[in-house]
């Protein structure tokens, strides 16, 4: 399956959850957010929340700002 | 100041009145550095995209101490009010609290609020249950129009974001200060100490700044010449400053002059 993360393409061989993908980015769930299709993802639904064909999702984290 | 009251923000008791930003600083050591010397309880930060293909740099959240300071995520650069509530949504569900430093941005080159679509994501973000502390223009309808949508503070801009113009305006900051109740935060604008003192002389809550100490010379001394301000800035408007008057009041007994 291909979605976006962030505004990049990326392919996906079958299905995937929330913590997978995580997983599979390399990126600590620590501080960060999740939105798919700008719906946010609430942190106890990582596991079963499945990412399907499409899916536009950010995630975003902390950053220095004023 | 024995005759100061703390700020409260949503319920919580602060002894210092600067909030200062986590934006431009040379690097983290020394924004580090300079939040403890301007004595901060609250810093700001921003919400971005993770970096999917570079995630090298270092996390501001490492050199920022949560028992001693806390988050105040904003919405910056966020044009449309649908934009600024998911952010404040994803800044709480990443975990940084649900008091948000609220910007719905209309205008590029100024960086001047959309003050319309702040009451409006003021309103939705309350009935959220957050507590919004709102950047907005010194415009005293707006100002009471977010009070009565439930913000927690009001925070007028003394001047554009990062322009250093200090005080544009002290009498509508005056007015401010009469006509609302919640907490009056200025926000931006600020470019030396004399600026975050005079913001405090005219009654502010509190002041928020940046680029002031971030860009300054020397960062980490303007960051404690700023507190020393807010200090000095609050304790004479406690004080109450006399009157102005056009014509001299000798100091010196007039009585008793030699002949």
């Amino acid at each position: 399956m291909k979605i976006q993360v962030n505004g990049e393409s990326i392919e996906f061989e079958g299905g995937l959850t929330v913590t997978q993908l995580f997983v599979q980015l390399k990126i600590d769930s620590d501080y960060r957010a999740v939105a798919i299709n700008r719906e946010i993802v609430p942190r106890n639904d990582y596991d079963s929340t499945k990412i399907v064909d499409g899916d536009k999702i950010e995630i975003v984290r902390p950053v220095s700002g004023g | 100041m024995e005759l100061d009251k703390p700020l409260v923000i949503a319920g919580k008791q602060y002894t210092s009145r600067l909030i200062v930003g986590t934006g431009k600083y040379p690097d983290f050591q020394i924004m580090k550095e300079c939040h403890a010397l301007a004595g901060v309880e609250m810093v700001t930060i921003a919400i971005r995209r993770e970096n999917i293909s570079d995630r090298s740099q270092g996390s501001v959240l490492d050199y920022i101490d949560p028992a001693r300071v806390d988050f105040l995520p904003n919405t910056a650069g966020c044009y449309n009010v649908e934009d600024a509530v998911l952010t404040c949504r994803l800044a709480r569900e990443a975990g940084l609290g649900t008091v948000v430093k609220l910007e719905v941005i209309g205008d590029e080159k100024t960086l001047f609020p959309d003050v319309i679509g702040l009451v409006e994501a003021t309103k939705l973000l309350v009935a959220e249950g957050f507590t919004v502390l709102p950047y907005t223009s010194d415009d005293v309808v707006i100002a009471k129009k977010l009070q009565d949508a439930g913000a927690g503070a009001v925070m007028p801009l003394a001047a554009p974001i990062g322009s250093g113009l200090g005080i544009c305006n002290p009498y509508t900051i005056q007015i401010l200060r009469e006509a609302i109740t919640v907490p009056l935060i200025i926000d931006a604008g600020v470019g030396t100490a004399s600026d975050a003192a005079r913001v405090m002389e005219l009654g502010a809550d509190a002041v928020l700044m940046n680029t002031a100490i971030a860009c300054a010379k020397n960062p980490r001394l303007m960051a404690s010449a700023m507190k020393s301000a807010v200090e000095a800035g609050r304790a004479a408007y406690l004080a109450g400053r006399i009157p102005r008057k056009l014509y001299a009041s000798a100091s010196s007994p007039i009585e008793g002059m030699i002949e």
